[in-house]
């Protein structure tokens, strides 16, 4: 038998229905509770850092002043030009480049080897694991301080040691003079990051199964053969994502440099070229232009980098 | 003649002492298992012989040769470890090369091993894959494959098969008798699976606590356990064992207990009375009460598996609770018992293990 039903009901449940259909579907819903809770952080995010990184991007095109902040104008281009025009601009590139490249080299191959002596079996080993991160555990800020005291011509330990060994003859102000200052600085670096390179390397290490390096000395009796054909090979992704940490804290350098040469250009990174610009020459602009430079140039590297490390040869 | 010999083997770690004072000898061309409870030392010896752990003191020989102090891969053995322990960045082919660019083997021959050994393995079709893209049973023949191609004096198992299920672990069983058929090589072989021990095995040591409590063949340690604890370690279901006494008069003598009528026995070893335990399989008891031995309980589970049955029974005379001291029999086809559980059973006397109270065989015949 069939009946139909008042009009006014019908409606009911087809609203009804509809609405509990759609909360089931937001109640079920993985990704709507997955932005749901993400989204806190997304909206931190976008205030804290999307929005002051949106206005350097706008400010590069202007040419706004500290003072002049309100009335700046659009200029397209031609602070770009002018950053990328400036022979101080590639002696700061040049500069970071450097200082990166040597200290993350020399850092990933210090931290293999302390990692690779960490990961042997010895008495006292928890104890040295803890000593070695002593230097990463101090602020950059004192141990730069600390390092410009041993690194002082008058009375540096630095210079006192090298003097008492008789390698040089007279104390050398090594942070002044720019054919030492680079060394120096990435003496210090590394001196401060190596344990943190070395720590990362360790967990890597601690991943790569007992039984594999068994096998392996039973097919081998050449240890630097199991070595470059089993530790390195199974600590390639560690080491992939350690120097990528590395570089990109390298790459944006800053404190050490700040606290240790100062602002002096011909030892300056592109971090204290930009600062320059900004706060001391007041050119918020050019300054904007720089960051935003800098900002390419680290994704850049980034991306290039991500590239040439993929995996190779694997099916998924 | 003797392939491994191990003289006064000891090991420690720290200070605790796991293995002591052992002494065994592997044939040539013979299949060696060990078994043994879970943390006798089965896997501790096996690293000493492969150089893999140091003996704290005593000697290890392989084919003549003293090895303490040479490196395992100095010692002509190869190894398959439990987790297979493949070289995961390498592809199959890399895997068995990897051992054979060690010996320094000219290419030719290297190719000609690995092509032999991935033949006879079904491995060829993976050769250049990685070991995380093949399923378990083609990971445990790449681990038997590396070992094979470095063709050894010995071969290492350490429990290879555990970690496969149980249709697997049955082919691959198979699987290795027959290799071994063709190879005629000598190997030692861990396990904790009876089937595969008494299958795979020329001999058998059965080791607990670090020392060996027996060694020969498979059916001579089923038949003739030196101990009540190889009696009960050997065969599965175990060996039930049932409380009695031994009242000799002269050579000849009455086993006494209280679930079945006493039995006759010839013990020369023994004089007087004694509390005994008698062993007896449950394969070794039927329905047929026309037999000399008979035993009497009440029955509690039955267990149907189709073409057998396992009845759990508390013989007449033991405690009637719980799973300690319960009776296991192995009876053909679907059994049936009536509502009050009695169930009466027979038993070949001859079948029968005499023990003392201390474990040691009674030397005995019915
Ligand atoms: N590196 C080690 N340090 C200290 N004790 C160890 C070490 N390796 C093994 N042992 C101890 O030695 C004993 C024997 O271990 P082993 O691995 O040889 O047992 P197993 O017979 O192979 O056992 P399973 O059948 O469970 O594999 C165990 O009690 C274990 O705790
Ligand atoms: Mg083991």
């Amino acid at each position: 038998m069939e009946t139909t039903l008042p009009n006014s009901i019908a409606q009911d449940i087809a609203r009804a229905s509809f609405g509990s259909r759609l909360w089931n579907f937001f109640r079920y819903s993985r990704v709507f509770w997955a932005w749901l809770f993400l989204a806190p952080t997304i909206v931190t995010l976008l205030i804290v850092a999307g929005r002051p990184l949106l206005g350097t991007f706008i400010l590069s095109f202007t040419d706004a002043q500290l003072l002049t902040l309100k009335e700046a104008s659009f200029v397209g281009l031609k602070n770009y030009i002018a950053v990328l025009s400036d022979p101080d601009w590639w002696i700061a590139v040049r500069n970071t480049v450097t200082f990166s490249t040597a200290s993350v080299v020399l850092e990933t191959v210090l931290g293999l080897a302390i990692a690779l002596v960490l990961n042997a079996e010895f008495r006292g080993r928890a104890l040295l694991r803890a000593a070695v991160l002593i230097p990463w555990a101090i602020p950059t800020v004192i141990s730069a301080k600390m390092w410009t005291w041993m690194y002082n011509d008058m009375y540096g330990v630095v210079n006192a040691a090298f003097l008492a060994f008789g390698w040089i003859d007279s104390p050398v102000a090594w942070l002044s003079s720019s054919d030492t200052a680079m060394a120096a600085l990435i003496a210090v670096d590394v001196w401060k990051t190596t344990p943190f390179m070395a720590l990362l390397i360790l967990a890597g290490l601690q991943l790569i199964s007992k039984d594999v390096y068994e096998a392996a000395r039973i097919d081998s009796d050449s240890k630097a053969r199991v070595f470059w054909s089993i530790t390195l090979p199974l600590l390639k992704p560690t080491i992939v994502v350690a120097v990528i940490f590395r570089a990109l804290d390298a790459l944006r350098v800053f404190d050490l440099f700040y606290v240790l040469t100062g602002n002096k250009v011909d030892t300056g990174t592109v971090t204290i070229y930009a600062r320059q610009r900004l706060m001391e020459f007041q050119e918020f602009g050019l300054g904007s232009a720089a960051s935003v430079l800098i900002f390419l140039f680290i994704g850049a590297f980034t991306l290039v980098y991500l590239w040439l490390s993929r995996p190779k040869g694997e099916q998924a | 003649m003797a392939s491994v010999v191990l003289q006064n083997v000891s090991k420690k770690f720290g200070k605790t002492e796991i293995i002591q004072g052992l002494n065994l000898v592997v044939e040539s061309n013979q299949l060696t298992v060990f078994v043994g409870p879970s943390g006798c030392g089965k896997s501790t010896i096996l690293r000493c012989i492969a150089g893999l752990e140091e003996v704290s003191a005593g000697e290890i020989r392989i084919d003549g040769q003293l090895v303490n102090d040479v490196p395992p891969f100095r010692r002509g053995i190869a190894m398959v470890f439990q987790s297979y322990a493949l070289y995961p960045h390498m592809t199959v082919y890399e895997n068995m090369r990897f051992g054979l660019i060690s010996l320094k083997l000219p290419k030719a021959e290297i190719e000609k091993r690995i092509a032999h050994a991935a033949e006879m393995l079904a491995l060829t079709p993976y050769l250049q894959r990685k070991p995380k893209q093949l399923s378990g049973g083609q990971r445990q023949r790449v681990a038997m494959g590396r070992a094979l191609v470095r063709q050894p004096k010995v071969f290492l198992f350490d429990e290879p098969l555990s970690n496969l299920d149980a249709a697997l672990r049955t082919r691959m069983r198979v699987e290795i008798a027959r290799l071994r058929k063709s190879l005629s090589a000598t190997a030692i072989y861990v396990t904790h699976d009876q089937v595969e021990a008494m299958t795979l095995a020329d001999k058998i040591v059965v080791l607990r606590g670090g020392k060996v409590e027996q060694e020969g063949t498979p059916l001579d340690i089923y038949h003739r356990p030196a101990n009540r604890f190889v009696a009960s370690f050997i065969g599965s279901p175990a060996m039930n064992f049932v409380p009695a006494r031994l009242k000799m008069v002269g050579p000849a003598g009455q086993i006494e207990f209280e679930s079945g009528s006493p039995l006759e026995v010839k013990a020369p070893t023994v004089s007087g009375q004694h509390e005994v335990e008698f062993g007896i399989r449950p394969e070794h008891v039927s329905l047929d009460t026309n037999l000399p031995g008979k035993l009497r309980g009440k029955v509690f589970a039955i267990e149907k598996l189709g073409d057998q049955s396992l009845v759990h029974m508390h013989l007449d005379g033991t405690p009637q609770k719980g799973m300690d001291g319960a009776f296991v029999a192995r009876l053909p086809g679907e059994i049936e018992v009536g509502s009050d559980g009695e169930l009466e059973l027979g038993f070949d006397p001859s079948r029968v293990h005499l023990f003392e109270t201390g474990g040691a065989v009674i030397p005995s015949h019915f």
